[in-house]
């Protein structure tokens, strides 16, 4: 299980960032903008409620801190519900991903393969939360466009080792921070659920979308997942992501 | 005992009233309850065949304090009640501990620094558990701090014993020291008792007092024998544990005492009713140990986790004997020949011998968790030659975190030689209420051939239903 971080900084822009909506730009150009804006800030720290509401209507509350520096250093700690206080999750490099159980005792290395299970119950998957970068993983094709955003079309370079068929992914041309994403599991003939970035705002000089919501279309369950006290630039230190402090109280 | 919890108490106390922790003071806790009784077979008391019948009632509170930035400490304590009632006179029934014991304990108990005089120090202070081991479950490693057995199923709980724990970071390495001044027992649960002092899990006691007919022993009384409390008697342990980037490994050396009870000592017969018959008395002491443990734990290829968790046990020597003098007794008696020498029943030879866990987890999407462990020496198993082969297998439905989850258990034993095999399965159904409220439904069978230690367990088979809340 991996952090959630990256989600959010798929999701973060550098305001100011000059992108030309009007020029000409071919897919892959698109993607790398994606894929640089989002690690434009070198680190972010932020508390975040996540909210899944299932096909009855039961909600199920998390709440969470979440740490992030550059591409690969990510941090979790659960702070609620009661049960799962202390849970934390740690990633330090693709290969090296830490999950600490306060009952357990003991930091433990995890394989970074279940990327296709269901993030806290929640909508969101373990790869929503861990993907560090689109460009070296997928194939762009540019399929739509209007005034305001690109579409493009994601198809993995090596799907043995991924978890969709393939990604239509919505980009906005005034920023290239991405509004949403279908994802196509299965025979990719149609998509399995959606996500979408709202309440983009600013933070110091990044822009940030501070409300992520995934539906799955199966039985219409949503997740919600809102940030709030929000910080980028801080300084993050990098002996902060390890498993000393991963075991260390919420 | 009472040090420990007025220390509990007091720190308690302290950390809720300091000023500076006023404001990061973080209380949680736990309600625990449950209703089990004994299916297989029966052991204590009377009543069979449901016997043991159970009650347990636990309170537990924490509290999680951040006193400066680079100071944290917690304090725990529980309220256990377990209605096993010991009423034996007529007064004893106005006595609320006997009619429904309760029993306060002290959980962690500590204070931690963070770079301590210089970077990347840690220092922690306090009663706490220490533990060593990657594997799930039983770890063969995890022997710093005793067993905590009032749930006599759960071979992974540990006691929070006095220690000492001294930190350093280097890179990718940490290492660590380990204090703890005094000795702590382990805790066991009536059943568990029953277990460790039976001939069985002690070994091959034969006791033929050097005779060819020797008398039978009617009862065999023990008394525990406690290490002495002095500086002699502390506990050792040093660790390295390096991150490299394909796995995880540690290695560490303790030396300490076995916490579990061996019968070992001068066996004094107490008393005879006729000569064919013979009363005993045996101490049960908790004999000196070295550990060397290493473990390693890595991701492998598919999404397999893989870790192998060994422990090298070098053990003292112990032994049962029956001194000249007391056999000259017995012959006197007419109750055995006249002896020649000492006789001995050795319990623990004092050969070196390993034991390990390796095993393996994959998660299969939503739909299921899968454990695979292999175990090669358990609990009570303590001679090179007694070592036993378990194959553990576990799983979970659904492999996430969902309101209704179903648990299954099994596990296959072989002695040594293969000559004697056991088996273990266990179910629990998992109901959880509004994120907080959960029932459970256990149900747990194991047993086996003469002279397979799930034989020995077959006394904890139990169904059980439990109801716990976290807040």
């Amino acid at each position: 299980m991996k952090s959630l971080a990256f989600l959010v900084f798929v999701f973060v822009a550098s305001v100011g960032s000059p992108l030309i909506a009007q020029e000409k730009v071919d897919a892959a150009e698109i993607l790398a903008r994606v894929d640089r804006v989002a690690t434009q800030a070198a680190d972010f720290t932020a508390r975040v409620e996540l909210v899944t509401v299932d096909a009855k209507g039961t909600e199920t509350p998390r709440s969470l801190t979440v740490w992030q520096k550059g591409n690969e250093r990510r941090m979790l700690k659960i702070t609620k519900p009661a049960r799962l206080k202390g849970v934390g999750m740690l990633a330090t490099s693709p290969d090296e991903l830490y999950m600490y159980l306060p009952a357990f005792g003991r930091a433990r290395r995890v394989a970074g393969q279940k990327r296709g299970q269901p993030f806290l119950g929640s909508n969101f998957t373990q790869d929503d939360m861990v993907r560090t970068a689109y460009e070296p993983r997928f194939t762009p094709t540019l399929t739509g466009e209007d005034d305001e955003t690109w579409t493009l079309r994601l198809d993995p370079k090596k799907p043995k080792n991924e978890p969709h068929h393939h990604l239509v992914v919505t980009v906005r041309k005034s920023d290239a921070i991405i509004a949403a994403i279908d994802y196509h599991d299965g025979d990719g003939s149609k998509p399995s659920r959606r996500l979408e970035a709202t309440e983009i705002r600013d933070v110091g000089k990044t822009r940030i979308a501070h409300r992520i919501t995934v539906v799955n279309h199966a039985d219409q369950s949503r997740s919600t997942l809102v940030l709030d006290d929000v910080k980028v630039d801080t300084g993050l230190d990098d002996s902060l992501f390890s498993k000393r402090h991963l075991t260390r109280k919420p | 005992m009472r040090t420990i919890f007025a220390w509990a108490l007091g720190l308690l106390a302290a950390l809720v009233s300091s000023p500076a922790a006023a404001q990061s003071v973080d209380w949680s806790g736990s309600i625990y309850s449950s209703v089990g009784t004994s299916v297989w077979k029966c052991g204590l008391g009377d009543g069979c065949p449901l016997s043991n019948y159970n009650n347990r009632n636990i309170l537990e509170l924490r509290l999680d304090s951040e006193l400066a930035s680079s100071v944290i400490a917690r304090g725990e304590v529980g309220l256990h009640n377990v209605n096993a009632s010991s009423v034996e006179r007529v007064p004893d029934s106005s006595d609320i501990n006997r009619v429904q014991p309760v029993r306060l304990r002290a959980g962690e108990v500590w204070v931690e620094g963070y770079d301590v005089l210089v970077p990347r120090f840690d220092l922690r202070v306090g009663n706490q558990r220490i533990r060593w081991g990657t594997a799930d479950g039983y770890s063969p490693s995890d022997r710093l701090n005793p067993y905590d057995l009032e749930d006599p199923t759960r071979f992974d709980e540990r006691l929070p014993i006095p220690g000492v724990l001294a930190r350093y970071h280097l890179g990718d390495f940490t290492f660590s020291l380990t204090w703890m001044p005094f000795f702590v027992p382990a805790l066991l649960a009536a059943d568990v008792v029953e277990i460790a002092t039976s001939e069985e899990a002690a070994g091959e006691v034969e006791i033929d007092f050097g005779a060819d007919d020797p008398p039978r022993v009617r009862e065999l009384r023990t008394r525990v024998v406690l290490p002495p409390q002095n500086l002699t008697e502390m506990q050792y342990a040093a660790r390295v544990q390096w991150t490299a980037s394909i796995a995880d490994f540690s290695l560490g050396y303790y030396w300490g005492r076995d916490t579990l009870p061996q019968l070992s000592g001068e066996i004094i017969p107490e008393s005879f009713f006729s000569t064919e018959e013979v009363d005993i008395i045996v101490n049960l002491r908790y004999p000196r140990m070295q550990m060397i443990a290493a473990d390693a734990r890595a991701p492998l290829f598919g999404g397999l986790t893989g870790w192998l968790d060994a422990a090298f046990i070098i053990p003292t020597r112990t032994r049962l004997y029956i001194s000249e003098e007391r056999l000259s007794d017995l012959a006197r008696l007419n109750i055995i020949e006249e002896p020649d020498g000492d006789v001995e029943s050795v319990i623990q030879s004092g050969k070196p011998y390993p034991t390990f866990v390796a095993g393996l987890d994959r998660t299969f999407g939503d739909l299921i968790y899968l454990n695979l462990q292999y175990l090669y020496g358990f609990i009570f198993e303590r001679n090179p030659e007694d070592l036993h082969h378990y194959a553990l297998l576990a799983m979970r439905l659904p492999s996430y975190d969902a309101p209704v989850e179903w648990e299954l258990r099994g596990g296959a034993e072989a002695t040594p030689g293969f000559d004697a095999f056991g088996w273990l399965a266990s179910t629990s159904v998992s109901i959880r209420h509004d994120d907080v409220f959960k029932v459970s439904l256990l149900g747990l069978l194991q047993s086996g051939q003469p002279g397979s230690t799930l034989r020995l367990f077959s006394l904890l088979s139990e169904v059980r239903l439990a109801a716990s809340a976290q807040f």
